[in-house]
């Protein structure tokens, strides 16, 4: 019940967020609108791409992949985030931490463009699912290896699953502090929070998760 | 060793110290600090032993996903087309 609680006031929190932002926000705001921006010529651009921000592309898909939970829409995030970088280059110093500057945009980027789209019902083209069913070649053990399949992964990943069950802002934090190794202030960075909001919300995430991995132990009867 | 008084200001500040230790926040200073007074507790020591293993199994257990192969080229494509 606490934990209900607590997600639910961590969804308001978001929704709050949500009505704030802009897509673009983490790329134009990362350096403030009034400062001069520095301009890059063509081949600085290239240079800062490939040598910045190219290098996080593992880091960006990992994060990109625990918010979405889909490897096709993370790899749509993670492609939509770097043409918004290529995009607000000028607005990124050079020599700063590329890494925070990237991971901003993907937030928001998810936040306010990817939820709203993942939020709408999943097309199915019935046609195409009768014609398969119908036709001859349907092996049956396929639906069976399915369901096997799903079952090793929840065994086998209940670390994964506890996180996924998680609110997305408490996912967030744990996911910028535990594996990917922010600081508190970058994290306050990219997540437009106060530090103390990142502390308070890294607590009370990984207490979630501890609870959650508790009541799976109980369930497989550790 | 002997376990002294929960009443030292020491145990109170181990305790705030804590969670910057192990979330590597601390000052160097504060996590010598840390490690010097903390061991006179052992329910702080016991705490920072669980906490550690906590975070170290979120780590390895969840690992990191490398970015497919073909992303990378998508990406340059579509920078490309941008540009």
């Amino acid at each position: 019940m606490a934990n209900d609680k607590e997600n639910k006031n961590a969804n308001t929190e978001e929704q709050n967020q949500n009505t704030d932002a802009t897509s673009q926000q983490g790329a134009q705001s990362e350096q403030g609108s009034e400062e001069k921006r520095p301009r890059y010529s063509e081949r600085e651009k290239v240079e800062i791409f490939d040598n910045e921000f190219l290098p996080q592309i593992d880091s960006m898909y990992n994060f990109a992949y625990r918010l979405t939970y889909d490897e096709d829409d993370a790899k749509d995030l993670v492609q939509e985030t770097y043409l918004k970088a290529f995009r607000f280059i000028d607005s990124f110093q050079r020599g700063t931490n590329a890494k925070a500057w990237l991971f901003r945009i993907l937030k928001n980027s998810f936040i306010n463009d990817f939820r709203k789209k993942s939020k709408q019902p999943a097309k199915v083209d019935y046609q195409e699912v009768e014609t398969y069913y119908n036709s001859e070649g349907v092996d049956e053990s396929i639906t069976t290896d399915l369901r096997v399949e799903a079952v090793q992964d929840m065994i086998g990943d209940e670390v994964s699953n506890a996180l996924n069950s998680l609110a997305v802002d408490f996912r967030t934090v744990i996911i910028l502090c535990d594996l990917e190794g922010f600081t508190y202030e970058e994290m306050a960075k990219i997540l437009d929070i106060p530090i103390g909001t990142v502390r308070s919300r890294l607590h009370r995430a990984r207490n979630l998760l501890k609870d959650k991995l508790k009541s799976y132990a109980d369930s497989m009867g550790y | 060793m002997e376990t002294l008084s929960k009443e030292s200001p020491h145990y109170k500040r181990c305790i705030e110290l804590l969670p910057l230790v192990l979330d590597k926040e601390a000052t160097e200073q504060d996590t010598s600090y840390f490690h010097h007074y903390a061991k006179n507790w052992p329910d702080i020591l016991e705490c920072y032993e669980k906490e550690a293993a906590f975070r170290l199994a979120i780590k390895q257990k969840l690992g990191s996903l490398p970015a497919p192969e073909e992303l990378l080229t998508v990406i340059r494509n579509r920078i490309k087309q941008a540009s």
